[in-house]
């Protein structure tokens, strides 16, 4: 009997097994780490020597004999255990109507088995007998022993030995190498130079973290099985592949990516794709010859462009690959941590293509064989896996989907258009194959004049309307004749100083006359002028001059002392300078002005815009704005902020007046609105966040609109549609409200909407159309510019930025366009809305977060006048989202502002930090001043800060939380609300965190929580939801696992949405376990006693084969199948998965439509663990509860009279529930009782719930059908042909299956109160000494032996009582030696069963009672199946 | 009867698989550090096969130069028609 040695050798894993391990930690009860294939061996097999072949080649693979177990710091280590002993299944199925189904039925319950790596073999193989000359042999290994390679080695290895023990030759040497040697050599790369060049390969490559697309916007956890759809490529498309893949000289795999990304491309019109593939990792290796585990993943990226063929691609592929394959010895899972990609939904590549190569060719004892996978392993989204099949002439092409993110329907529909795709591509290599991304284009239209030069304007002005009063400030005034004049002879002072065309010229002037002089002056000079802040700190300023080096700085003695190291031309200086006729003005590529704005770097950079950028915005602003020589527009705006070069030009290229504003004008509101009614302005240019206050103001009443007033021009951020809301009540359509959008890049404005068009809907804020001579173009939802009005670029060196210039393929003759990394959206009137900055985008938690978004809603809230969210990057890399927000008394506290929040928003969205201010830092123009607030530090950071009086955040349960991760990431003050992936955590430590937490809590802490709750403060809120407010506190019950209570408690969230009207006669029943022994006698039960339809959840792959289940399950035990097709509804379903496996369509479905639920479906084994029960035993429960709560409808759950205490503990079982004790520990009877403890719950909560208890339910007397698969028969069946039979218990509850139907749905239908619990035991029980008695007056003599004896003695044949077996085995495993004394007690007490007797009292349903002639019916059973020899010594 | 390979036809077929041309080939080159892949070498192997000299993927995929495998190659050619060229 294999057992854990304690002294066995003890040795790390390999890079690849601990990722295999830490994921499956994540799931325990996952059997995705199961792989597996089968061996169709063509000719007749001899099962001992096969059996014997396994047994030789289990001995000689090391990665075969091991389990793995954690050490206390939660570290894995792998622990050598002798596992040759193990025996293979071997069945003859060919009595079987279809041999083959069976045998892949048998796989499949095999594979769904998960393995707990410390004490089960990681291995299984079954031999299965199809047909006269055909054998299955089934080799099924956990991913961390054995990747595809090894077990190929092993395949070949079996074959080799099984033909050497027929032919009876020599069975030679493995020839394998040592676990050791490979172990050896990962040490030794790790080390080596190699090492460190592959991990700069990998990192640079991925260092700007391409987004990866998926087929679905989702991501989910792997799953714990996968749907798989298998084609063939037919030799035709297969030549056809093969002959592109040699006209490129490229391999026919590189074609097969290109086609899967191209696919990709085409279905979500991502730019780039990033694809996982999994390499063999062995190459020049010693692990060619050794089983184990070392498969790499290599990220592939790919651009793909829409004019891409299948040809450049399959070469863009292949250069891919060239260049990344000499790195594939580097891990994944390390680069992922190097990148930080680890934990959350963060992903470093794709959709999965696996390709094959290694077909081989197995013979044993000369008979062919055929290889076919079963399973690969997990799959996390979609995986390609491509099969070379024999000779070469065709491929075979499974693609498996995780089901948590893909049906059935959307795998096949992805899976015909990958080989749509590929077909097509092949046959027509050089034809684009890249999708076309949808692409918007708004024109503006064209100018409606040719756009004139400014100073062209500005001097025609001067010389038609020279008196007319161009700039007044403060009380002074200039004409058009007067500036014009001041300006030229600026300009001749300039050119003394050799300023001229081509020259840059700093302006540092307040607003101002004088300041406007300046500028035209520059302009007349040739030269372009740059305006700086002149109240701007000294550093600042000194950085722009550095960046933009001006020949000369213009200003004033008041700032001269600044620039002492600097030519320097001093406007209010005598003018003793020599004066020179200016040279002619630019051209329109030469500059007019540079403008800094702040880079995505942080640098600043200076925009510049030529001549012809500035006229083409003039003419089509001016146009636009309907502005008229006639009007006075307040010039607000600083110069070196680039509203006021719409404010300046625009006013003097109309001849109208230009009003500077005062610096008082805007201490208020109503302020500057008496100072504009008094000066006379029709046109106010407005930062929108000003215009936002005045809104306010005008709409409250606190300030009146002038009423000269007729145009208002806002710009700068998104205005709030809660403001435009309150101008458009106040103001209404008479003044004419411009929104504007433009980056400075595109010269002020690019685009305009009239907020006044009374067509607009309320709430609706769009930013316009393009301005005349510009074009809009939408890709991906990013805004392109393209037009006359761009800018001539950034100043100075390469910037970053400048890649932001660049032609758009996508608009004919490749114009050049600016990308302006704004998102927007178009919608049906033709005119583009703001949705958000792209690199305003934050992403927590995997979840894009636009602020604005955040923005809109915090402002919703009555209390909040403004509000400013922006993500924080911490020092430490942290990211956070925080709201400031301005609120009016009485403030709502942070939390009522998250609840706000939270009622409309997902919580990734929520701000994590919540601070209260009087007023918003806002920057010169007025704007929401960002950067600023991301790099406030706020209250809430303040325990980061490392104040000493600042106490630790959080509740008690947070703070141990983040203790731990502080503990284990060797990091200080975590915040509760710190994402613990974005600190850098890794799967292993929160492995290691969730173990120390769950002993640290005495309950069990489960490390996919960690992924799904990454911070603190959502895992204490998570682990509080589950523990709820149950009287019994989970650490106080004896011996449970933590699991069970902490599975067994009922979510605060699952309550009665409706109250629990009168019962109506069901319509709609929802039946589980349909398929099963007792469930089909319920259907068939139910079918009787009622007109309903009945959903029957199955098992299967899809609707016609859970339809044939159904059917089946009802023929093959004589129950009638109705003729009215009407009746029964089969629908797949997988009980262990959320909602039921059922889809969240059908769920809501029958969550609206059911009338009634009977939960029946349970997977019945007593070897199993609670782990590997609770998801379809007690999970399900919990979601068949959540179901019925939506209308309140009853739910009967099946249970076990297992549940209850032994006889030793209790005298006898109540008709109640009951509270958790030691006799609970099968891991059947614990997801049993767990479940009751739900529906306890339910029942206190007001769910009208029963219990229905069964004991061991027999066959109808009439038939005597015996269910082969119960556990006693199974002991009768392998102890009756060996002539002993053990002792198990004293006597138990038999009720025959027609009588529990009918009583189950009986009590169920006549309304019990709620939560009543039935013990089925209406009759005495049976004795087992009376049952053996029996057995051997039919003509088995048997010797009753202790259990322990009787094990020992029972002959170990492959072919009987596998189950029986295996539990006996797990009992050894487990360490709980089977001796005389130690049998278990499977015994119960009297079992009440009065509320069964009760309610059954005048059905006419009785229990019959089980008796000498009743065991003899299913004897007789037994013989007429072959399940039993007939008797020899029974007289007949 | 199959075209004996030579060293040049070996260089060639390298070649072809690293995009490279026949004299670039440097035969000190590890095939994993060449940028080869196991789906690479087995074809190379399939072909070497087919001119007569019996070699597996996995004899190939354990060498860690070019002048490994074509030492292997030369080894396992048949009979003596093979002239280093």
């Amino acid at each position: 009997m294999p057992t854990p040695d304690a002294h066995g050798e003890r040795h790390p894993l390999l890079a690849a097994q601990e990722g295999i391990w830490t994921g499956q930690q994540l799931d325990l009860d996952s059997p995705a780490y199961n792989t597996a294939e089968y061996v169709s061996i063509h000719g007749p097999v001899d099962p001992a020597a096969f059996a014997e072949a396994l047994r030789h080649t289990v001995g000689e693979v090391e990665a075969l004999n091991v389990r793995f177990v954690v050490d206390g710091r939660g570290r894995p280590w792998q622990l050598s255990v002798d596992s040759a002993d193990r025996r293979p299944y071997i069945a003859d199925l060919t009595t079987d109507p279809d041999p083959h189904r069976a045998a892949l039925g048998w796989m499949a319950q095999d594979m769904a088995r998960p393995v707990d790596l410390a004490r089960d073999p990681v291995f299984g193989h079954a031999l299965l007998r199809t047909g006269p000359d055909r054998f299955l042999w089934y080799h099924r290994v956990h991913h961390i022993a054995l990747d595809g390679f090894g077990l190929s080695l092993v395949a070949q290895r079996v074959a080799q030995v099984y033909t050497a023990l027929v032919e009876g030759a020599p069975l030679g040497d493995s020839g394998f190498g040592t676990l050791e040697s490979v172990r050896q050599e990962e040490r030794a790369y790790r080390a080596s130079k190699r090492f460190a060049v592959d991990r700069t390969y990998w990192t640079q490559r991925f260092a700007d973290r391409p987004a990866v697309a998926g087929l679905t916007e989702e991501q989910a956890l792997p799953a714990r099985d996968f749907l798989r759809r298998t084609a063939d490529l037919d030799p035709g498309d297969v030549e056809a592949l093969h002959s592109v893949a040699r006209d490129l000289s490229v391999s026919w795999s590189d074609v097969v990516l290109a086609a899967t990304a191209a696919y990709i491309q085409r279905t979500t019109g991502a730019p780039e794709i990033v694809l996982s593939l999994p390499a063999m990792g062995r190459l020049g290796s010693v692990s060619l010859r050794v089983p184990s585990m070392v498969r790499n993943i290599l990220p592939l990226r790919i651009a793909v462009d829409e004019r891409d063929s299948l040809r450049d691609l399959a070469v863009r592929v292949s250069g891919e690959m060239r260049a990344g394959l000499p790195h594939q010895r580097y891990r994944y899972e390390q680069l992922r941590r190097d990148l930080k990609l680890v934990g959350g939904k963060r992903r470093l590549s794709g959709p999965g293509v696996n390709i094959m190569p290694f077909e081989y060719d197995l013979r044993f004892a000369g008979h062919r064989s055929t290889v076919h996978n079963v399973s690969a392993g997990p799959v996390d989204d979609l995986a390609v896996n491509v099969y070379d099949r024999a000779e070469g002439s065709s491929l075979r092409i499974a693609v498996d989907a995780n089901p948590d993110l893909y049906d059935e329907a959307e795998l096949a529909a992805h899976q015909q258009g990958l080989l749509e795709l590929l077909r097509g591509a092949v046959a027509a290599p050089a034809q684009v194959v890249g999708g076309h991304r949808p692409v918007t284009v708004l024109d503006g239209g064209p100018l409606p004049r040719p756009a004139r030069p400014v100073l062209d304007l500005i001097a025609d002005h001067a010389a038609r309307r020279g008196g007319a009063t161009a700039v007044e400030h403060d009380g002074r005034s200039v004409t058009y004749a007067e500036l014009s004049g001041s300006a030229r002879q600026l300009a001749r002072r300039l050119a003394a100083r050799n300023v001229g065309p081509g020259a840059l010229v700093a302006v540092v002037l307040p607003r101002g006359i004088d300041a406007v002089t300046a500028i035209l002056g520059v302009l007349l000079s040739g030269a372009a002028y740059c305006p700086l802040d002149p109240g701007a700190p000294d550093s600042r300023t000194s950085a722009l001059l550095e960046d933009a080096e001006p020949v000369l700085v213009l200003t004033t003695g008041a700032y001269a002392a600044r620039f002492r190291d600097r030519p320097v031309l001093l406007l209010d200086a005598a003018d003793t300078d020599a004066q020179e006729p200016a040279p002619a003005a630019g051209a329109p590529d030469d500059p007019a002005y540079v403008i800094h704005t702040s880079g995505s770097t942080g640098r600043p950079k200076g925009v510049e815009i030529g001549h012809g950028a500035l006229a083409t915005f003039v003419a089509g602003a001016t146009h636009r704005y309907g502005l008229r020589r006639e009007d006075r527009v307040l010039q607000f705006a600083p110069l070196h902020f680039d509203a006021s070069v719409e404010e300046i030009f625009l006013t003097l290229c109309a001849g109208a007046t230009l009003v500077v504003r005062t610096d008082d004008m805007t201490e208020s509101v109503p302020r500057l609105l008496e100072a504009c009614d008094r000066l006379r302005i029709s046109v106010l240019d407005l930062p929108t966040a000003y215009w936002h206050e005045l809104a306010y103001a005008v709409s409250t009443g606190a300030a009146v609109l002038p009423g000269a007033v007729r145009t208002v021009v806002i710009g700068g951020e998104a205005a709030l549609p809660e403001r435009v809301g309150r101008w458009r009540e106040s103001v209404g359509p008479s003044v004419r409200l411009f929104n504007t959008y433009g980056p400075t890049e595109a010269t002020v404005v690019a685009t305009v909407a009239a907020l006044h068009d009374p067509a607009l809907s309320p709430g609706d804020v769009p930013i316009g159309v393009p301005l005349p001579g510009m074009r809009a173009v939408v890709l991906g939802g990013e805004l392109y510019l393209v037009g006359a009005a761009l800018a001539l670029g950034y100043r100075g060196g390469p910037h970053r930025d400048d890649a932001r210039f660049a032609p758009v393929p996508q608009l004919p003759g490749s114009p050049r366009g600016y990308r302006t990394g704004d998102l927007v959206r178009l919608g049906d009137d033709g005119q583009l809305r703001f949705v958000g900055r792209a690199d305003d985008e934050f992403k927590i938690s995997g979840h894009r977060v636009q602020p604005a978004e955040v923005e809109t809603v915090l402002l919703t809230h009555p209390r909040i006048r403004e509000a400013a969210v922006v993500g924080r990057l911490l020092a430490d890399g942290t990211r956070r989202l925080a709201a400031h927000v301005v609120a009016v008394d009485p403030a709502p506290t942070a939390a009522e502002v998250r609840e706000h929040l939270r009622a409309t928003l997902p919580a990734a969205m929520v701000p994590s930090a919540v601070e209260f201010t009087d007023r918003l830092p806002r920057t010169g123009s007025g704007k929401i001043d960002r950067n600023a607030l991301s790099t406030a530090t706020g209250a809430v950071d303040s325990v980061r800060s490392g104040a000493n009086t600042a106490p630790p955040s959080g509740s008690s349960l947070e703070q141990t939380i983040t203790g731990m991760w502080e503990q284990i990431l060797g990091a200080e003050n975590i915040s509760p609300h710190d994402d613990f992936f974005d600190l850098g955590a890794q799967s292993l430590q929160a492995i290691q965190v969730a173990n120390r937490l769950g002993v640290e809590l005495a309950r069990d802490v489960r490390v996919a929580w960690l992924f799904q709750h990454p911070t603190a403060a959502e895992l204490a809120r998570h682990l509080e939801g589950r523990r709820g407010d149950h009287r019994d506190a989970p650490a106080s019950a004896p011996g449970l696992p933590k699991t069970v209570l902490a599975d067994a408690v009922l979510d605060q969230d699952i309550a009665l949405a409706a109250p629990v009207g009168a019962r109506s006669v069901p319509r709609r029943i929802l039946l589980t376990g349909a398929t099963g022994f007792v469930g089909s006698h319920l259907l068939a039960e139910l079918l009787t006693a009622t007109d309903a339809e009945i959903i029957c959840p199955v098992r299967a792959a899809g609707p016609a084969e859970a339809a044939d289940r159904i059917r089946r399950a009802l023929t093959g035990r004589q129950l009638p199948f109705p003729a009215d097709p009407q009746r029964v509804t089969a629908v797949p379903a997988d009980l262990a998965r959320p909602r039921l496996g059922l889809g969240q369509a059908l769920f809501t479905e029958l969550a609206a439509t059911c009338d009634a639920i009977f939960h029946n479906a349970a997977t019945v084994s007593i070897m199993r663990d609670y782990s590997s029960l609770r998801g379809a035993n007690t999970e399900s429960t919990r979601q068949l509860l959540r179901l019925a709560s939506a209308r309140s409808v009853p739910l009967h759950l099946v249970s076990t009279l297992s549940v209850a205490p032994p006889r030793s503990a209790v005298p006898e079982v109540p008709e109640a529930f009951l509270p958790p004790h030691p006799g609970l520990v099968y891991g059947y009877q614990q997801s049993k009782w767990a479940s009751e403890r739900l529906l306890e719950q339910a029942a206190e909560r007001g769910f009208p719930v029963t219990v229905h208890r069964l004991g061991r339910v027999v066959g109808a007397p009439d038939t005597g059908y015996v269910n082969e698969r119960d556990f006693l028969w199974s002991v009768l069946r392998s102890g009756i042909p060996a002539g002993i039979l053990p002792d198990l218990f004293e006597a138990e509850v038999w009720t025959p299956v027609d009588y529990v139907a009918r009583a189950v749905v009986r009590l169920s239908l006549t309304d019990p109160p709620p939560g009543t619990v039935y013990n089925h035991a209406p009759v005495p029980q049976i004795r087992l000494a009376d049952l053996y008695d029996w057995v051997q007056e039919y003509g088995y003599p048997a010797k009753r032996l202790s259990l322990a004896q009787w094990r020992t003695e029972l002959p170990r044949s492959a072919d009987v009582a596998a189950t029986t077996g295996a539990f006996f085995d797990s009992w050894a495993d487990s360490g709980d030696a089977v001796s005389g004394d130690a049998d278990p007690d499977l015994g119960l007490g009297h079992v009440r069963a009065d509320n069964v007797l009760r309610g059954l009292e005048g059905s006419g349903i009785s229990c019959p009672r089980a008796d000498r002639a009743l065991v003899f019916r299913y004897l007789d059973h037994c013989v007429r199946t072959g399940a039993l020899p007939a008797p020899v010594t029974r007289e007949s | 009867m199959p075209e004996p390979l030579t060293l040049a036809g070996f260089r060639a077929d390298l070649a072809e698989f690293l995009h490279q041309r026949p004299d670039e080939v440097d035969l000190d080159e590890n095939p994993l550090y060449a940028g080869l892949d196991s789906l690479r070498i087995t074809t190379l192997a399939a072909r070497w096969r087919d001119a007569g000299a019996d070699v597996s993927f996995l004899e190939l995929a354990e060498r860690t130069s070019f002048a490994q495998w074509w030492q292997l190659l030369s080894e396992r050619q048949a009979g003596a028609a093979h002239a280093d060229a």
